[in-house]
């Protein structure tokens, strides 16, 4: 029996190529990303291992306020600590370090940095124990006015030695670059823009001459352990500081690595699950074909003595031995894939700088996955093949044309049911778990009902084909002549195609909520961002804004961490005297004018959430701890701009956390022409080069251009998925022509001409390719509804359908149709007619 | 049941086509082959299996192709037919000489000219039976003739069964159809492949008089190859083959006549 597999295995490489074709790239996927996010984790603990390498203690406040990223954030602390500190015993140094965010300007005035990786500023320490830059050239800053930026960002502006450059901290500083800065052995820290200022550049621009520090490091004496000296800081550092060791310090940096990783490593995964899934379908059907062409043979080894066990393991034992070599060759590619990842972020500006990791259990678990997935996926053709009757040997083997059993339909059934169920229950309780698990049993549902509407639904796609005459006609016919062959090589594309869909559609639905709410709640003509990333400004441009002649209103909005009754938000803060002019927020009660001092507007959620009405004292505390109560003096309905709280900028300033303004909205007064206006706020934003003023157009525009960007990166991460479904489609058609030389010898004979015969196995490819995309496109919109509305409003108050893109989806999928046949539709029309017919 | 009528022109007799002017059979000679040559590979292992053959179809006549295996009368019937190429020599249908057409040419030919029954599959298993009848005259992108379409099949009595996919047929309905599809183009030659192998005797005798009455009725010409004497008594004539030459050419085939020449080629 092994001898009849191994030379099957021989005798049907061309059949098994893209089978091993499906693996390899569902592997190599999963290697790449496996081993990328890998090389991405231990990059950045050795960068942040390099950062801290000799620090032996760190101080800083105890006090915390977490960040919209989760992030903990400290206030600073008295600086005359730094000089207590280092005259301790065991002591061998102690530096104030002082940190911020900070924006360099390029030669052509652009911003550098800020998608992705952050744009820091922070102290120059001249001990190396502590500070892990070192200047590359020039020398470190020592004047108020000097810095030294990473080497990276100098090429990247066109910055030299001497040259002075503007950099927002995030008040304009003009600064000299006196010295360019190499973090350990590269170039840069991960992509990150560093600014370095002298402690006493860092003092004036940073901290705001307070003598205040975000922290002190500590190098120990020889000799003296990392507690030892934890403890001796104790004793003189005030109640409200925080005394840890180095190597404490290290472990909450890797930490944050581990929470990054954490997202970046499971959206990445998901794109690799996809491919394996589509190769999946695409495995299932090669072997179902497989089998189904040999059923004569399985019965003839039955006939002359083989047991079931022994066709089962035939089969399985092929599929084994493809799943491995594909496997092992999936590794390989993905080794390769891993290393265009890397090329693909570091282009992002992600760069640790270091080797792949290969990680041999990684790469070990790969293989085992893919020849586990390809076994079990061979594993239903194998049990048919063992069923067949040493009669089947005998008799005519008739065109199989089981549509759907009833088992099948009942599962479909059951699928159906429950995906309308969650998806009801999602929609309707705003709950996208629900939803997204309704999508999911739906997008089974349909693998596994395919067979029960591949036949009518290809049959009505085909019909344009009729106008084809007698070829189209054929094509309509072999595309649905097999029901289950056509869905499950048109499942791999339509979950690929869902997908897709799915993306596109929420992104044009984002869009259109974006329009929606800029034209139902925004009620300014102009807004001025910070441009950049997560770049700030200072409150004071928006009330300069609202001093010009040609302006109505114009009102900044920024956010402030607070703790607010005992939990750690982040406060919307804005101007209330200016809110009302430029945004239309659906005060229920109260008035946002009405704030002033410790006061706060809510939205009616959050009202009810808390039982909050206007008048209500409300529990806040800033980062500096400063604490008190605030009291409601507003409720809102409309979130679409503001977040559920509200705050006076003025308020929440000065308490230990930088409050500064991402965006201004600007109202013209009547009669001020767009043009007049965009060039009066232009002037009055000059000293901050980052700042756009656009209108409501531009503005709505900008933010598109950020989602369509994501969706680039998510249709790229799905091009394998689809390229292995249409490898699958390929594989099915070049079967059945296989399967059909005596069809289309005889057709041929009668007087098929190639180029006719070319037409049909290329149609028929066009009718499963469409079925299968517009099966995905039919999830995909449904699905991006069912999340839509389970969304709950916000940044998805609307649902749009992108029929122009989405035409063009299915576009893509008829013309991929056509490629996947141009292999099959060539050797068919290829073939001699008299050996099809002489062919018993 | 067949009726014999007037003497036929010899059918093994044939002129090599005129030098310069442009090669045609002549009048009454639906196709002719001259001096075909068939040889598989070549040098010590070369096999002959046609080894010169001359031979006219005489137009609106019933011709059995017979002798024993391998000698040579599908491979003479599929040169004939443009699904092969001679090694060397001439086969000429009408003013067409087929070594000289391309592989389009050809298909058109098949397509246009010519009508085939073979021994099975026949059909096409996703199109009715009316589908697969008409799909020469389609796949010229023609309307079938709806008149001649009628008599066809009226002729093979498959009026009721149009609507039919192969599956849903017996053997010898489906080669009915078969018939029906090689006669819809009134095509200048039928070629018929051993037609009634696969059928049991009384319907494999109703498929034959199908075919005579083709012939008889409808004025079509037939070649069929075929080794069994009982399926050649229905021919006009009858040619036997042995080792890639015409060996005899028995008019008005019997059973017994036909057997008489097939042992005379073992002695």
């Amino acid at each position: 029996m092994r001898k009849v597999t191994l030379s099957n295995l021989r005798a049907h490489k061309r059949r098994l190529v893209s089978t091993f074709a499906a693996v390899a790239l569902g592997v190599a996927f999963l290697v790449g990303v496996l081993v990328q996010t890998a090389t991405l984790q231990t990059g950045f603990d050795k960068l942040f291992d390099t950062e801290s390498a000799s620090v032996d203690a760190v101080v800083r406040s105890d006090r915390t306020l977490s960040d919209q990223m989760d992030d903990t954030i400290r206030p600073r602390i008295d600086g005359g600590l730094v000089d207590r500190v280092r005259a301790l015993p065991g002591v061998a140094d102690a530096q104030a370090d002082v940190r911020g965010k900070a924006t360099i300007i390029g030669k052509d005035g652009d911003a550098l940095g800020g998608f992705g990786p952050p744009t820091l500023a922070m102290t120059w320490i001249d001990d190396p124990a502590l500070n892990p830059y070192r200047i590359a050239s020039g020398r470190a800053p020592t004047g108020p006015d000097e810095v030294a930026i990473d080497a990276t960002s100098a090429d990247k502006g066109d910055l030299a030695l001497g040259d002075t450059a503007t950099i927002l901290t995030p008040d304009p500083v003009q600064a000299t670059i006196v010295g360019l800065a190499h973090f350990g052995d590269q170039d840069s820290q991960a992509g990150v823009t560093a600014t370095i200022f002298s402690p006493s550049g860092a003092q004036a621009h940073l901290a705001g001459g307070a003598g205040t520090v975000d922290r002190i490091l500590v190098d120990a004496e020889p000799g003296t352990s990392q507690a030892t000296l934890v403890h001796e800081i104790e004793r003189v550092a005030p109640k409200d500081t925080q005394v840890i060791t180095g190597e404490a310090f290290r472990l909450e940096n890797r930490d944050a690595v581990d929470d990054v990783m954490g997202f970046l490593r499971p959206a990445l995964l998901s794109f690799a699950v996809i491919a394996l899934l589509v190769a999946a379908f695409s495995i299932y059907n090669t072997f179902a074909i497989i089998v189904a062409q040999r059923t004569r043979e399985a019965a003839m080894l039955r006939a002359i003595g083989a047991t079931r066990g022994q066709t089962l393991r035939a089969v399985l034992v092929e599929a084994l031995l493809v799943g491995l070599l594909a496997s092992a060759a999936g590794v390989g590619i993905g080794i390769g894939v891993a290393a265009l990842l890397g090329k693909v972020l570091s282009s992002g500006g992600l760069s640790v700088g270091n080797g792949l990791e290969l990680v041999p259990a990684t790469l070990l678990g790969s293989i085992a996955l893919g020849t586990v997935v390809t076994a079990l996926c061979a594993l239903g053709p194998a049990v048919r093949a063992s069923r067949v009757t040493p009669m089947a040997a005998l008799r005519e083997t008739a065109v199989d044309r089981t549509g759907a059993t009833f088992g099948r339909l009942a599962l479909g059934g059951l699928l159906s049911a429950a995906a309308v169920g969650l998806v009801l229950h999602g929609t309707t309780s705003e709950s996208m778990a629900s939803a997204a698990g309704g999508v999911g049993a739906a997008v089974v549902a349909l693998a596994v009902l395919g067979p029960a509407f591949a036949g009518p639904v290809g049959r009505f796609l085909g019909f344009p084909l009729r106008l084809r005459g007698v070829t189209g006609d054929l094509a309509r016919q072999n595309a649905v002549r097999n029901p289950r062959r056509t869905s499950s090589s048109s499942t791999a594309l339509m979950i690929g195609v869902a997908v897709v869909a799915l993306f596109t559609v929420i992104g044009a639905s984002l869009r259109s909520s974006l329009d929606h709410t800029i034209n139902t709640s925004f009620g300014g003509d102009l807004v001025a961002t910070a441009g950049t990333g997560d770049a700030t400004f200072d409150p004071s441009i928006a009330r300069s804004i609202a001093d010009l002649p040609q302006v109505s209103g114009a009102a900044g909005f920024g956010d402030a961490p607070m703790r607010i009754d005992g939990k750690d938000e982040l406060v919307g803060v804005s101007d209330p005297k200016q809110v009302a002019k430029v945004l239309d927020l659906g005060v229920t009660d109260g008035r946002i004018e009405d704030m002033t001092g410790a006061s706060l507007a809510v939205s009616t959620k959050e009202a009810e959430d808390n039982g909050w009405k206007v008048g209500s004292k409300v529990p806040y505390q800033f980062l500096d701890g400063t604490k008190g109560d605030a009291t409601v003096r507003a409720i809102f309905a409309n979130t679409d701009f503001a977040p559920d709280l509200l705050a006076d900028t003025t308020f929440t300033q000065g308490h230990g956390a930088p409050v500064e303004d991402f965006m201004v909205a600007v109202a013209l007064k009547p009669g001020v022409s767009l043009e007049q206006g965009r060039s009066a706020v232009e002037d009055a934003v000059k000293s901050v080069p980052t700042i756009d003023v656009q209108d409501k157009q531009e503005f709505a525009d900008a933010i598109g251009a950020q989602v369509n960007q994501i969706l680039v990166l998510v249709y790229g991460m799905l091009a394998l998925s689809i390229v292995i479904a249409l490898i699958g489609i390929a594989n099915t058609l070049s079967l059945s022509t296989f399967e059909r030389t005596r069809e289309l010898g005889l057709l041929r004979a009668i007087g098929q001409g190639r180029s006719q015969t070319r037409a049909m196995v290329r149609w028929e490819s066009v009718v499963i390719a469409v079925f299968g995309t517009a099966l995905g496109l039919a999830t995909g919109i449904v699905g991006a509804w069912a999340l839509v509305r389970s969304a709950g409003g916000g940044e998805l108050s609307q649902f749009a359908i992108p029929v122009g893109q989405l035409t063009v989806v299915l576009a893509l999928g008829a013309l991929a149709g056509v490629g996947a046949a141009l292999r099959p539709a060539a050797r068919a029309a290829k073939l001699d007619p008299l050996q099809a017919i002489a062919t018993a | 049941m067949h009726t014999q009528t007037t003497a036929p022109p010899p059918p093994h007799t044939s002129t090599p086509p005129r030098r310069g002017g442009r090669p045609a059979t002549p009048p009454g000679v639906a196709a002719r082959v001259v001096d075909a040559v068939k040889t598989y590979g070549s040098g010590p292992t070369a096999v002959h299996a046609l080894a010169g053959v001359s031979l006219d179809v005489p137009a609106g006549r019933f011709l059995a192709v017979m002798g024993p295996s391998g000698s040579g009368k599908s491979t003479l019937m599929h040169c004939l037919a443009g699904l092969d190429t001679l090694t060397s020599g001439h086969v000429l249908i009408g003013d067409a000489d087929l070594g000289a057409l391309r592989e389009k040419q050809l298909t058109r030919l098949r397509r246009d000219r010519i009508g085939f029954v073979f021994q099975a599959f026949n059909l096409i298993p996703t199109l009715t039976a009316r589908e697969n009848i008409e799909l020469p005259a389609r796949l010229a992108g023609h309307r079938p003739d709806e008149a001649w379409f009628r008599q066809v099949v009226d002729t093979v009595g498959l009026a009721n069964r149009l609507g039919h996919r192969p599956s849903e047929l017996s053997g010898g309905q489906q080669q009915r159809v078969a018939v029906a599809r090689a006669l819809a183009t009134r095509p200048e030659l039928i070629f018929a492949d051993e037609p009634t192998g696969n059928l049991d005797s009384r319907t494999g005798t109703e498929i034959l008089s199908f075919l005579r009455e083709a012939v008889e009725a409808l004025g079509q010409t037939i070649v069929m190859v075929t080794h069994d004497p009982v399926a050649a008594t229905f021919a006009h004539d009858a040619v036997i083959l042995a080792d890639g030459r015409i060996v005899d050419h028995v008019p008005a085939p019997t059973v017994d006549s036909v057997l008489d020449r097939l042992k005379a080629l073992g002695d």
